[in-house]
Order: structure tokens, then sequence, then C-alpha cells
């Protein structure tokens, strides 16, 4: 792994050079996509009306994303511990989001999946706005969390929360309209409005993340570094074949061949290249993170060295 | 009430790790784990080359990142400046070490603790002693040696330090040797485009 | 809130045990926590003068020595009688008693025998009274490199020069500090951690030193200026320095030279002082324009240089012959020798001659001395070469040029122990010259008693390394016994002498071995019974090794109660001694060593067996007094203290130091008449000689068989000698430095041969060769690879702990043709090429 000039990719902490983050992986990696995708999908789910893509959505969210996020931490059984500061810690208040959605979102369910509505009116209208709203922080809450620190110069950006949204928006819809195609229960208008809404967010991601890549390259040398990696270095092959190419063109492609090729298993195809796409970006985000080096002005080249 | 803090006399420096051996000593951390350490670079091309050393450990930041995404408020800064952990608030997500720009947070792995520095799945009476004071699944971290500080003592890694290099005080003592120090020779902090207000300052060679 | 640290309620009476660091050999203060018998914390001593409160990494990992899983903690015996690397010795423990007799019973044969039988290795510095051991038992012999592989030349010309043992330069005063090879004041050497503080502050107040070193070291890396050098070529940028002192700036003390030196002493033809018919030496009287003995002329009347013609013989004085030896050591030829460049030669000697202030004088504490504040120092790396006796002569005499010996500002020397410098009168106004400080040399003979020559080496140190010849080829040297039984005490002959394959086959000989120690080792291992000592957190011992700033003893004692069925090492070698039948004479060897034979209050009985605490109860009472036994010792720690300016300064007084070293000249006329009349015809006589000048060592004519490279050992502060070397605390921070992490080579080199850091390659040297992970670095000489200490273990019992195997020693040999002929030093430097492992 060569990083440019003569500043390498530092091993361990008792070298000097850009320091990988080496904290999260693929259980928060994990838990990013399920929470995204399932809080997409069900939020795309309450629009159409789709009571399976809404269960759907619900059980990603709290099997997916709360499993993995319990399995990663080092005390599990203290998890309630987390919601204590909402004031500041975006994981916080990610708990707390969580929570509400679990909560509101399953006596949503529950008032739906029944032939009768258990609630109507007033409570079931702050249900559905408690779980919608709740499952929208969900969808791009993670983004915060990642840019919340000044740490990894390639994170900290109002972007990243935004492209989380967008993704997950992204996702929401995919599985919406991979859901409605297999069970053949879609409503053709919202078929195609979702349809619509899957090219117009695919575009918008590919031009999100050209602009990321725009700024993070002039933003300073470590965040370069990363867009190296992901552009030419260790991570290329994932970013630019399977985020890019996989899971946003090709995606693109064959969703609008889909709107002439009316194929069920075209829509699988379609799904799994933009979730592959999807989760790739998460995990390749967390990769090629990188912190500054650490120095003192004699270890920099005379052109990098700055003052306080 | 002071501000604890740290200067750092890299021309003092020779980058022997005494501090490193002496902070593993005093906290007996557990293998792979260095509140304290020494980063080497070789800087130049031969005839012309040299290296350079440049001792690191937790800044105690004014404005800690870690302190500020805890969630559970396991991290947290005591009015003097030093910025601890409770063991037993902490759930082990880690978003602290991915906050901290200088790398100064540890994660105890599972197990870590079961098997010490013999390799033979035993601890030995120093590491029962020492290890008991961690959990596994938490995050720890340099303390300034608190512990020592409150007993009026230094740090361990100042007390050790062959050379004097590390000099520990309080930054808002303005008569104080480290203000002093910090003006004379200008001392600067690591990453200052951060902003966390670190408490440990580096004197220029 | 979590639980608190032991080490929280940590004060700072009571609980604290002071003691002695046993992790190099030269033993900073330290005070030791325990907590309900388990020690915690191991900090410098602050009352403690030497190291004034600091501890070097190993003195902080002492505690995961005391606590190491693979201690031996109990005896063994082998009960698997094939030995060698890789093989299970099936080892048993055994009590005491059992192992004991095993030991007494193999020892006690060969010892009706011959006692000569017995090969020795030990390495244990601090319990340094017990070394006369085997020589007790009967045995002369030497089966170890300790002392030999840096101090081999070193010593004895130290204890020449002004009866020291060891040099560094004035801290306090020096204003220019030249320093040759050596990590003093940043890495390693004398007493690591106060002179790493007093280096310090010399450099903040605005010393500035350079340093000459083939690689950058920690030293060369602070240093304001690092030329790098060919290895084994320093004394000939010495000598370089020294002729433009002398030919070009002609900027020298000649007052110094004249007063305090024999520099002015009139030489013959023949290199030997002219005598008068009493045999008295003469200098040339100005004012009579004759010859006169050295004490019937003012010294402003003596010539300092010249050359002079009586009776059709010419005479020139001891300084003139040095000087004409320096008329062709020109900065150029030397530069071509070094690679350092003339330009720099020259710069270098002007500035120090500069900053020496020739002439000055300064007052310290009423009294006034001259100050000399630019001096050289120098270990290892500049001296332990094929022609170690010129490279040390050359570095004294560069720093008498500007008169610095011994005065404020220059070079010091240190003494070996609390009883200072070794300076009595000796022949023509002259100090007693004093090679041996450790043991007295045994006269000439032939054949031999010992299997390392030292009966052949008047003026040298031990030559461990010659086992190697004398052992395999022992027909050549008249050998007329083979070494049956081996005693290895703390030491690890499979490491520390060149040419393992040779000492392997040694230790395949020996029909017994028994082993002292803490751990198995390369050498241990091969034990048929392994006593377990006690680590220095155990054990109890008074220490005063070569302190540079400071005198007194510090006391070792133990701070917990030791683990396991360990015994004291003096209980070892005293209870074997007694089953033995020499008590007596090992008591009385002590009572000499100990100094109780000056003051006899406190002399052992013959007969009688004393535990270690009474030894050393004894020992403290005789040097401080008797309300300063043991029991003080433990209240207080030490008894170190400041040397006063008389201690440090002049300690030669009126007594002339050497400057022609005719006493080497004639020390070795002599062997040569002994080893004629033995019909001894192949023995070299070539370094027997009064003045240093540059010749080229085997080292540098391999060049022309190929070996283009030369190959380098080092340590820094994390390692010292091979036990650290597999200390996991100290090991897991070593590996993460590139300089420990395989063998350095310099990035024009590696470019040029197509190597890549982590490429496998392959050092061989006429002697062996060694295999490891190449490191490119820019801080190394493009000539050199270096391999550092840290890599080079190739057992390790700790599995957290890899085996690196780059095993350095195994490229240099022991033989004569690579030892300095007059004093036993070894060749520290090998000649090799680089192959590309695919």
């Amino acid at each position: 792994m060569q990083a440019h000039a003569s500043i390498p990719i530092a091993e361990h902490r008792f070298q000097f050079g850009y320091y990988r983050q080496v904290w999260w992986g693929w259980l928060i990696g994990s838990a990013f996509f399920f929470g995204e995708v399932g809080a997409g999908l069900f939020l795309v789910s309450l629009w159409t009306g789709d009571l399976v893509g809404m269960t759907l959505g619900y059980a990603i969210v709290m099997v997916g994303k709360n499993g993995a996020h319990l399995l990663y931490l080092g005390r599990p059984a203290r998890f309630w511990r987390a919601a204590r500061r909402p004031d500041r810690s975006w994981i916080a208040r990610g708990i707390w989001a969580t929570g509400i959605f679990g909560a509101s979102g399953f006596l949503w369910l529950l008032s739906q999946w029944g032939d009768y509505r258990l609630w109507t009116g007033g409570p079931a209208t702050i249900i559905f706005w408690m779980a919608a709203l709740s499952a929208l922080f969900i969808m791009f809450y993670d983004g915060f969390v990642m840019s919340a620190s000044p740490s990894i110069p390639f994170w900290h950006i109002g972007l990243l929360p935004l492209l989380c949204l967008t993704y997950a928006a992204l996702g929401g819809v995919t599985l919406s309209l991979t859901v409605g195609e297999l069970l053949g229960r879609a409503d053709a208008t919202h078929q195609s409005a979702l349809m619509w809404g899957e090219s117009l967010l695919l575009v918008i991601n590919l031009l999100l993340l050209a602009v990321y890549l725009w700024l993070m390259w002039h933003r300073n040398e470590t965040a370069r570094e990363t867009v190296r990696l992901l552009l030419q270095g260790r991570y290329a092959r994932f970013f630019v074949g399977l985020v890019v190419l996989v899971g946003l063109i090709a995606t693109l492609l064959l969703s609008l061949a889909h709107t002439q090729l009316a194929v069920r298993w075209l829509m699988i195809v379609i799904a799994a290249c933009e979730l592959t796409g999807d989760f790739t970006l998460l995990m390749v985000l967390l990769k090629s993170g990188l912190y500054a080096p650490q120095a003192a002005p004699v270890f920099l080249p005379s052109r990098n060295r700055r003052r306080s | 009430m002071p501000r604890w803090g740290m200067v750092i006399d890299l021309k003092r420096c020779v980058g022997c790790n005494a501090c490193t051996i002496a902070c593993k000593q005093e906290h007996g951390t557990p293998p792979d784990i260095h509140f304290a350490r020494v980063v080497t670079r070789e800087v130049g091309t031969y005839p012309h080359a040299k290296r350079t050393f440049l001792p690191l450990l937790c800044n105690h930041c004014e404005d800690a990142p870690c302190e500020r995404v805890c969630p559970t408020g396991a991290t947290y800064i005591r009015p003097d400046g030093i910025v601890m952990v409770d063991a037993d608030k902490c759930i082990g997500c880690r978003a602290c070490a991915v906050a901290c720009p200088y790398l100064n947070r540890h994660f105890i792995e599972p197990g870590l603790l079961q098997a010490g520095y013999g390799g033979n799945g035993d601890l030995t009476p120093f590491e029962s002693l020492k290890f008991a004071a961690f959990q596994e699944g938490t995050m720890t971290k340099c303390t300034f040696c608190a512990h020592r500080v409150d007993q009026g003592l230094e740090p361990a890694c100042v007390v050790t330090c062959p050379t004097e290099a590390r000099i520990f005080g309080d930054l808002d003592d303005p008569d104080g040797r480290l203000s002093r120090l910090i003006e004379e020779r200008k001392g600067w902090t690591l990453l200052p485009e951060c902003g966390t207000k670190p408490c440990v300052y580096y004197l220029d060679e | 809130m979590a639980i608190q640290h032991a080490s929280h309620h940590s004060s700072m009476t009571g609980q604290w045990i002071p003691s002695t660091c046993g992790m190099c050999l030269h033993g900073c203060g330290i005070r030791v926590q325990v907590v309900d018998g388990v020690a915690v914390k191991i900090e410098g001593d602050p009352t403690n003068p030497d190291n004034l409160g600091k501890l070097c990494p190993k003195g902080n990992a002492g505690l995961s020595r005391l606590y190491d899983p693979t201690r031996i903690l109990k005896p063994m015996k082998r009960t698997n009688p094939a030995k060698g690397p890789g093989i299970d010795p099936g080892w048993v423990e055994i009590e005491w008693e059992e192992a004991y007799e095993i030991v007494a019973r193999e020892l006690g044969r060969v010892r009706r025998d011959d006692p000569r039988k017995l090969l020795c290795a030990i390495g244990d510095f601090q319990r340094i009274i017990l070394w006369g051991w085997p020589a007790v038992f009967g045995s002369p012999n030497f089966f170890t490199s300790l002392g030999n592989y840096c101090g081999g030349s070193y010593h004895p010309v130290n204890g020449m020069v002004d009866g020291s043992f060891a040099a560094i330069n004035d801290y306090a005063y020096c204003n220019y500090w030249i320093q040759l090879g050596s990590g003093d004041g940043f890495s390693s050497h004398l007493h690591v951690s106060g002179s790493t503080k007093r280096m310090a502050d010399a450099r903040m107040r605005g010393m500035k030193v350079v340093v000459v070193d083939p690689r950058c070291s920690p030293a060369a890396a602070k240093a304001d200026e690092w030329i790098p050098i060919v290895p084994g070529t320093d004394r000939a940028f010495v000598l370089g320095m020294a002729h433009v002192l002398v030919h070009e700036l002609r900027r020298y003390d000649r007052q110094f030279l004249r007063e305090h030196t024999n520099a002015p002493y009139l030489v013959g033809e023949d290199g030997f002082f002219w005598r008068d018919e009493r045999g008295r030496a003469q200098v040339w009287d100005l004012r009579v324009d004759a010859p006169r003995p050295w004490n019937d002329v003012p010294r402003e009347a003596m010539a300092l240089e010249g050359t002079f013609q009586v009776d059709g013989h010419r005479l020139r004085t001891g300084f003139q012959v040095w000087k004409d030896i320096l008329v062709d050591h020109t900065p150029e030829r030397m530069a071509e020798i070094s690679t350092v460049p003339a330009s720099t030669i020259r710069r270098l000697a002007r500035e120090f001659v500069g900053a020496a202030q020739i002439g000055a004088t300064i007052e310290i504490e009423g009294k006034v001395y001259p100050f000399r504040p630019a001096a050289l120092n120098y270990y290892r790396g500049a001296q332990s070469h094929a022609n170690g006796l010129l490279d040390n002569m050359t570095y004294k005499l560069f720093n008498m040029l500007v008169g610095n010996i011994d005065v404020p500002g220059g070079h010091l020397g240190v003494p070996l122990d609390h009883r200072g410098f070794f300076i009595s009168p000796g022949e023509d106004g002259m100090i007693k010259p004093e090679p041996h400080q450790l043991h007295p040399i045994p006269p000439f003979k032939y054949p031999p008693d010992s299997t390392h020559l030292m009966e052949w080496f008047p003026i040298g140190f031990d030559a461990g390394q010659l086992n190697a010849e004398t052992l395999l080829e022992p027909e050549r040297f008249g050998l007329d016994y083979q070494p049956e039984v081996l005693l290895l005490y703390h030491s690890n002959p499979l490491w520390n002498m060149p040419e393992t394959d040779k000492i392997e086959q040694i230790m395949r000989r020996m029909k017994f071995i028994v082993a002292i120690d803490i751990h198995l080792t390369e050498s241990t291992q091969w034990a048929d019974v392994f006593l377990p000592d006690r680590t220095y957190l155990e054990s109890t011992l008074l220490n005063c090794l070569e302190p540079p700033v400071v005198t007194g003893h510090s006391l070792r004692q133990p701070v917990v109660e030791p683990l396991g069925d360990t015994r004291d090492a003096y209980e070892i070698l005293t209870e074997l001694a007694e089953r033995l039948g020499f008590l007596d004479d090992w008591n009385d060897l002590l009572n000499v060593v100990c100094g109780f034979v000056a003051n006899t209050t406190y002399m052992l009985d013959p007969d009688r067996r004393y535990t270690v605490e009474e030894l050393w109860d004894r020992f403290a009472r005789s040097v401080y007094g008797d309300d300063r036994g043991l029991e003080w010792f433990k209240r207080h720690g030490h008894a170190v203290r400041y040397r006063t300016p008389e201690e440090t300064y002049m300690p030669y007084g009126d007594l002339r130091i050497p400057f022609y070293f005719e006493y080497v000249k004639r020390v070795g006329a002599q062997l040569r008449q002994q080893m004629e009349a033995a019909g001894i015809t192949d023995w070299r006589f070539d370094n027997y000689v009064p003045l240093p000048f540059w010749k080229n060592s085997p080292v540098i004519e391999d060049g022309e068989r190929g070996y283009d490279f030369y190959a380098i050992t080092f340590k820094e502060a994390l390692h010292t000698f091979a036990d650290t070397v597999v200390m996991p605390w100290l090991t897991e921070v070593s590996e993460k430095d590139p300089v420990h992490q395989g063998i350095l080579i310099n990035r024009a080199t590696a470019e040029r041969l197509g190597i890549e850091t982590g490429q496998r390659i392959r050092l061989v040297s006429p002697a062996g060769r060694i295999e490891g992970r190449a490191q490119v670095v820019e801080g190394i000489h493009p000539q050199v690879v270096g391999v550092s200490n840290a890599i080079t273990r190739e057992y390790v019992t700790n599995p957290t702990v890899r085996v690196k195997g780059a095993h350095f020693n195994r490229l240099l040999t022991g033989s004569m043709r690579y030892t300095d002929s007059a004093t036993g030093g070894l060749e520290s430097t090998a000649r090799v090429r680089i192959e590309v492992i695919d």
C-alpha cells in the first residue's frame, strides 16, 4: 500500500504516517447498511401502503441493525446506557430514534396487520408520524455519527449524512420495487413512480459521490490520500468496480432497461447490484478512512509543514 | 484549580522509550496497549539523514472529541482537565476511538485479560493485580496518571524520562514552567486544525 | 468507579524498598514498591546521584523478569543425552541435594584429574567478586567474549594511561564533544539513565556534539553533525585530525605534553628510551643542548620536539617520533580510507582545537585547573577491531594533543569501582601501567595453561574468542589437555562469541555442562544440570561498577520473597567450593577481592561458611565503617556520592602519563624472547608498538576477496546483552522500530542491488552466514549493513516473542589473525557479501 510522496500508511501506532480506521468494520458496516435500507424500505412502504415492505423494513432495522450493533458492542448488556447523552452524542440520538422506531413502528404494524384498526384518528396519526420520522432519522444519522469528529478528514463533512440519506432512500426504493414485483402486489402507479425515483436517486448518488470526491481531493493531504485509495489504490476495484460501476451505473442501465422489459428476475438483479454497491460503499468508507499523520514539523517534507 | 498539561522537549528526547515501558509498568496494560509511545521517523537523505523521535500520549484535550461522541458519558473530563474513562459505564462502542485524531484510545478485546505476556495462558502475580483494574469490552486510555497526580506525584512517564524531556505542570500558571517554556520555545500542539485544544505541547529540536 | 490500581495508594514511605537495578551491568539506584508481597513498580531512586531518579526502559521492565513465567525455578537435570538446537533435553526437576551431588561429583572428578579441564563462562558483572571461583578451582579458562567484545583493547589502554578502566568526556564542562562509535549519553554504555540526563543538560546549555558512526544511531540523530564512516577506520579519521593539528595548524598543548606526559623523553633508533648508564630515561635539555635525566631538567627547559644527534645516534623526543609518523597521515589519504572528506577532517580538527582553549584555566572549589572544554569520546564501534590497541592509543593521543586528559571539560578516566584510579609511581617519573584491573595476568608459559592463551597476552584482556582456535587445533598452540566440563554462569557463549559453529563443536565435546542461570538460552539448554539463580530483585550484593561521575556502592536487596526454589549464585558457588574441598581457598580469594586483607577486621575465616548477607555486611563495614553495614544500606539504599574535583581531575598529579608507550614495546620484546625460547615461531607481535599509525586490518583486506560490504551490529536503549532481547515488554516496542526490524541497508545501495524492504537477504562473511529481512534506510553508510542485537537471538522461550535469528556473531571469527596481537581484542566487524534470497 504505497502512499503519496514520502508519507506512508502506518501499519501500527508506533509508525509515522496516515493511520487507518481500524475499529469499525464489518459489523458496523452491516449495522449501518441494515439501518439505512431497512428504514428506507419502511418509509417508502408507508407511502405505498405495502404492508409486506413495511414489515420487512421494520425487521431489517430491528433484527439486522440492532443485532449487528449488539454483536459489536464490547459490553452489549449495557447497551441501554447509550441513551444517556442525546445532548451531545449522535449514537445516543440514534438509540433514542431506534427505540422510538421500535415502539411506534411495532404499534403501527400491529394496527395495520389486524382486520380492524387498533387505533385510529389522533393516536394513529401520532404513531404514524413517530414511526415515519424516526425511520427518516435512522436513514441519515449514521452519516452524522461518522462526520461528528474532525479526526478523519474524509468523514468530517456535512455531505456524508446527505449521502446516507439518499442511499437509504435508494435502498428503500429498490427493495420496495423488488418486494412489489415479486409478490405481484404492486400498485402500478406507485411502481412506475418508484422506477423513476430509482433512476433519479441513482443519478443523484452518482453526482453526490463525484462532488464528495472532488471536495475531498481539495480538502487536505489526508483526505486526498483516501481518494487515491478509492480510485487507484487498495480499494479501487471495490469503489470503482462495485460501488460505481455495479451499484450505480449498471443498476441505472438495468433500471432503464426494466422500464421497457417487464421481466421479474431483472428486478432481482437490479436489487442485487444496487444493494451490493450500497453495502460496499459503507464498507469502503469505513475501511478507507484515514487519520492525519501526527508530525513534528521536521517529520514532514517542507511544503507540508504547518504550525499552530 | 490547575489545568494539567505537559510539555515535551524534542531537543532533549533521545527516543529511548523509557516512558513507554514506565507507563506499561505503572498501569500494567495488557499486551499491545501502550498509553505512551514514541514514533520514530527517518528524515532526509544520506548523508544528511537523521532519525527523529516523537513521544506521544493522550493530549487531554480541552475540547475532547472522545468526550463529545461518547453516548454513555463513560468518558468524562475532570475539572483539572484530565480526560478519564469510567469503565463501569463503557459499552465498548468505540466511537471515542474513531473520534480521537491522535489514536490514544484503546479497546480491551475480549480475552485479552485472560492471558498476559507469558504466552502460557497464565497471568503473573503482577498481571493478576494490574489487569483487575481493566474490563474486557471497554475502552481505556492514558490518565495523566491521575492516581499519582492526586497524591502530588508526577506521571510515571515524566518521572522516568532520563533526559527530562517530559515536563508536567499547570498550564494556567502564568509564571509556571510550562507557560514559560511554551512561550520561549514557541511550543506547538499536534493537529491543531482538528480544534481539539490539546494540553500537550511540543518544543522543537 | 472502576477498581483502583494498587499503585493508587502508593506513598513515599514504608512501601518502597531501595535497591539496585540489574538489567545491565551498571546498577542504577532504584526503589521498588511492594504491595502484599507483590512487586508492583520500579522507579529510579531520586536520592542516588548516579541516575538522579531516572530509569532507562530496561530498568522499567525489571518486573517482567522477576515474574517471567519461563524462568527456571527449581533445579533440573537432563534426561535426554542428545544435545543441540531443537533437541528436547527432557528436563526433570530435582532437589538441590541431588543437583549439588551430581555437579560436585562431575567437577570433583575433573578437579582430581586436571582442574584446567573445567571451561568457565561467567557473565554476571554485578557479582564480579565471584569471578575468581574458577581460578580457585584450578582453572584459568575463560569461555566467553564478555568484556572483550567491547573492552578488549579499551581497558588495557585506559589502565596504562591513567589507571582508569573506562573513560568519558566531562559532561559538566565540555563544550565540544566528538564521539566515535559509542552510545554514551544517548542509548548505551556507562550508566545510561544518569548519563543521558547529563548529556541532555550539556546539549541544552550549548555543548556541540559531533558523532562519527557508520549508521545514524540515536547519538548521531541528536548530534549537531553526523559523520558517517567506514567501520574500523575511525583511527584513520582521528590520525588525519592529529596531522592537521600537528602539521597544518601547529596548534597543540605543548605545556601539557611537556609537563604531564612522557612526550619529551628521548627515543633511540631502536624505539626504546635513550637511557643513561644508570638506566634513567633522558630528555633534551635546551639549556645545554644535550640529553639529561628526566628528573634533572626543569620542565621549561625540556624540548618537546626535535631530532638530535648524540655520538652518532639519532635521538628524537617521543613527540617527534609521532610527529614524523603523522607526516603521511594526510587528511587526503585518511579520507580515502575512512570516506570522511578531507575538508571535514580539517574543519573538525580546527573547530576542536579552537574549542579546547589551550592555555585556559578554571577555578573549581577553590583550586585552579587547566580548562580544556573539548574532548573525544569513543567506545566499542571505534576500537573493537583487530588493531584495537592502536585505535585506543590514537584517541588518547589526540586528546593529549589538546591537553585535556583528566582536566575540567576534557576526557576523563572512569575508575573500575569505588577504589578510584589505580595510580602509583612507576619508572622514570611515570605512572605505573595498569592494564589489568580485573585480575592479575599469569606470567608467560609454554605450553599454555589457559585455553584462551591468557599467558601470551601480557598487557591483554581475556581473549575468550581464541577458544575457538585453540580448542579445535590444540597442537598449534601446544595445549596439552582438552577441557571436559563446562560451567555456564549467567553466560551465553553460543550467542556472545564469534564462530558459533565452532563453539557448538566445543560444547559437544563436553562430558558435563552445568548452568547457573535464570533462563534457558541457546547455551544453557545444553546443560546437564541447571541450577536456578535468583533475579536481581531477589538477591543481595553491593554494586559499584564503572561510575562515570559518582562513586560509592548501591545495595541490591531482595524486594520480595524469592520465587520458587532458587539460590543466590554466591551460595551456589560457595556450596560447591565446600563440597569440592576448597572452601578455605575460596574464602582466601574473597578476602583478597573484597579487600579484607587490607582491613583485617572483617577477614573471613577460611574454614567458615558465610551467607551472602554476612559477606556483604563485612564488605560494607570494611569500606564505609563499622556503623554502615548491611542494615544501614537496607535503610538508605546506597552510599553513592559525587566524586570530588580532587578525585576526578588530574589524579596522576606530578606523575607523567604515557604518550610514547615504551612499556608496550618492552613488553612485546620480552614476550618475543620468551616465545623464541619456547620455540614458538608463528606468533604475531605487530601491535606491540609505542605509537599508533594507520595500517589496514584483515577486515579491510577481505574486501579484495569479494566481500564488498561491512557488517556491524549495534544496540540501543531497549536491549543490552542477550537476556533483554527476548523480554516481551521490550520486544513489543523494539519490533515496531524499523531499525530493529531487519538488516539495515543504505537506500542507494539497495536500489543498486534491487533490494526492497521485506526481502530476505543473506550476509556471507569469510567465517559464516546469516539470513534476515532487509530494511532499507537512509541512515547508514552505503558500504555498511547493520544488524541490531534485537534480531540476533536464535532461541526464545517466550512464545509471544518472535525469533528473528539473524545471529550476527556467526559472521565474526575468533581466529588470531583477526585479533589484536597485543591485547587479544577481537574484531567486531565483518566483511560480507550480500545475496538476495528468492
